[in-house]
């Protein structure tokens, strides 16, 4: 019998050490009084892994080792399959990030809700296109209109002008 | 006196007035949407509240806050979701009168109950928080220092599910406070050599992305958020012969608004255990307890009337003392932050008129929330049928709006995103997320406080141990991180000895 470890947590508390690691050796050098206190909230975390790690170890429930190399396998595949809409919403709004300067606030505005409107209600490329008409025009009346901000208009919007 | 009048000035500018209907007319829908809380609301809300200012947009921020904990219980009664996460209490009694045919009257109760939790709350706020931040004033840097350390400790312990992961969330917090040049030698610390971090990680995408984004990743799994719940529309007369049924029970309502207030008052606590400990008060000095749980007026006015007492409570120790007693009120002292004011000891005494019009927010908003949700709940039940798929998209490009246009930069975006991701695996693993919060806000205070304490006791560390006031603060940190594991205890204890 082997103890079966949640193995997703554990990928989470290695992910923060390595992160603390690297702030560690990013600050090493520096004099006392820049890294002092990161050292103390640097240690005072690693010890909070090392409790965390204890706990994990001791509430582990015991189970086969055949059983539990075939429910990881599982739950591997399932959880990408089951948060395949939070990478679509993660890549989508990456995107919008790295096209705002080129395609501009407004344009950037529609094609994201238009997407995703099309996406969440399964293809429905009508309700898509009200929905993201309205949306961009209530986000243009609010914010370019009524705050009037200077949003970006996009290169491409200028490329245009100046043809 | 004077200063209530002075407060009361403060009102009655037309846009303050105005901002007040918005934000209780916004936030009596927006609470009345499961799913979306007060904290989330607010932290869209900080797209506008850029460009007002401090006050006005704390004024509108009150207001939304208030009416959200007001609207919350009206899900929670009519279709057992609560609205927020602080009116789960609510669904105890009002779901049962619901399943008994009385959903009108269980609504009435729950408005009357609000309006007096947050008149009385108010009343309280506006007598204590001056006298509070009267003797804060004599709080130096050891005792800022220790004041921010039981904050931080009181939040990681009582709000997630071990102390370590609420202790790890919150040094985590101040780990990312610390990003940025550092006070005192002006070099960068852990900026990956992004210019956009050199002042530290800003806090407007960082909210948007632990509190606006990492929701629209939880939201985008169901069709519309009250999916598969029905309700019959409750009607106004009902309504009316609920709210005068809660005013039978004086003695519990007065109770309740004592604990919700003292329980706000308390830093990481918040309205949830505020409404959850009244009930069981109430249930404990009720005449009749074994009426509990079938769907009780007493148990319903006891969670709303204290969890909307701890709403101005909650906003004491964040203008007093700058400590947050809620996950929400940490936008409250942001927002201040935003335009250079650092709410803390000092605060009260320079913008007395201003903190008194605060508190006389929370009262008119309790009744303008109550009179209006008497009238709308019929409509406002319906918001939970709203489709995730137009939801989805306004939150998302709030966030992303909000995000970019308090600095112009295209970066923020991605540091939004970096939190929007770390929030999903710290709700995963239920590490406390107000408490990674709570560290982001509180490590610029404790910093600086630490090493002006080490200055002026020439680098004596029994500066932390030998002043009064940091002893008392040293038994409380070690009473919050032990309390949990001793009530487990006991109840284990209990339920040993009941077998």
């Amino acid at each position: 019998m082997k103890k079966k470890l949640p193995w997703g947590e554990v990928s989470f508390l290695t992910v923060i050490v390595l992160c603390i690691a690297y702030y560690f050796f990013s600050v090493k050098g520096y004099g006392l009084k820049a890294v002092l206190w990161p050292y103390i909230l640097m240690a005072g975390a690693l010890l909070c892994v090392l409790f965390i790690a204890v706990e994990l170890v001791r509430n582990a429930s015991a189970e086969a080792k055949a059983d539990q190399t075939a429910a990881e396998k599982k739950t591997l595949g399932d959880w990408f399959k089951a948060n395949s809409p939070i990478f679509v919403i993660i890549a989508s709004l990456l995107c919008y990030a790295l096209l705002l300067k080129t395609l501009g606030l407004h344009l950037c505005n529609f094609l994201l809700s238009f997407f995703l409107v099309y996406y969440l209600s399964k293809g429905k490329w009508k309700t898509a296109l009200i929905t993201a008409v309205c949306i961009t025009l209530a986000f243009y009346l609010i914010f370019d209109l009524s705050l009037g901000l200077r949003l970006p208009k996009g290169k491409l919007f200028k490329l245009l002008k100046s043809l | 006196m004077e200063n209530l009048l002075l407060g009361l000035q403060e009102l009655a500018d037309p846009q303050v007035l105005l901002f007040i209907l918005i934000g209780g007319v916004v936030g009596l829908l927006a609470g009345a949407i499961p799913g979306l809380n007060d904290t989330n609301i607010l932290t869209l809300f900080l797209s506008f509240v850029v460009f007002l200012d401090p006050f006005p947009a704390v004024i509108l921020m009150t207001a939304v806050f208030i009416a959200c904990q007001t609207a919350g219980s009206i899900p929670a009664i009519l279709i057992n979701i609560p609205g927020t996460p602080s009116t789960a209490a609510s669904t105890l009694e009002g779901y049962q009168l619901t399943k008994r045919g009385l959903a009108g009257q269980a609504l009435g109760c729950s408005f009357g109950s609000s309006l007096m939790g947050t008149v009385l709350g108010g009343l309280m706020g506006l007598i204590f928080a001056p006298v509070l931040g009267h003797y804060a004033l004599s709080f130096g840097p050891p005792e800022m220092f220790m004041l921010a350390l039981f904050g931080m400790t009181a939040v990681a312990s009582l709000t997630g599910s071990s102390v370590s992961r609420g202790l790890l969330a919150a040094i985590l917090g101040l780990l990312v406070g610390t990003v940025g040049l550092d006070y005192f030698l002006g070099v960068t610390r852990c900026t990956f050599g992004v210019a956009e971090l050199y002042g530290g990680v800003p806090q407007i995408p960082l909210l948007l992305g632990l509190f606006g984004v990492s929701e629209l990743y939880s939201l985008i799994f169901k069709k519309s958020i009250g999916a598969g719940t029905t309700t019959d529309a409750p009607d106004v007369k009902s309504q009316f012969e609920g709210f005068r049924a809660a005013f039978r029970y004086k003695k519990a309502m007065l109770i309740s608004a004592v604990i919700g207030f003292i329980i706000g008052v308390i830093p990481g606590t918040g309205a949830t255990i505020a409404s959850f400990t009244s009930y069981g008060m109430a249930r404990s000095v009720s005449k009749e307890p074994d009426k509990f749980g079938t769907g009780h007026y007493e148990g319903l006015v006891a969670t709303d009337t204290a969890n909307n007492a701890s709403v101005p409570g909650s906003i004491v120790p964040a203008l007093t003392l700058g400590i947050p007693g809620s996950g929400t009120t940490v936008l409250f002292i942001s927002a201040f932050l935003m335009h250079g004011m650092q709410p803390g000891p000092s605060f009260f005494s320079n913008y007395l008129p201003e903190s008194n019009a605060i508190f006389i927010t929370v009262i008119l908003v309790g009744v303008l929330a109550s009179v209006v949700g008497i009238f709308m709940a019929k409509y406002m039940v319906k918001i939970v049928s709203l489709p995730t798929y137009i939801l989805g998209p306004i939150i998302a490009i709030f966030c992303l709006l909000g995000a970019y246009i308090c600095r112009n930069k295209v970066n923020d975006l991605f540091i939004m995103m970096v939190f929007s991701i770390l929030a999903i695996f710290l709700k995963k693993y239920n590490y406390s997320l107000p408490a990674f919060l709570l560290g982001v806000i509180l490590g610029p205070i404790i910093e600086p406080n630490f090493f002006r304490a080490l200055a002026i006791s020439n680098n004596d560390y029994s500066i932390f141990f030998t002043r009064p006031i940091c002893i008392v603060l040293w038994l409380m940190c070690a009473a919050t991180l032990l309390m949990p594991k001793l009530i487990s205890r006991r109840t284990a204890k209990k339920g040993v000895e009941s077998k």
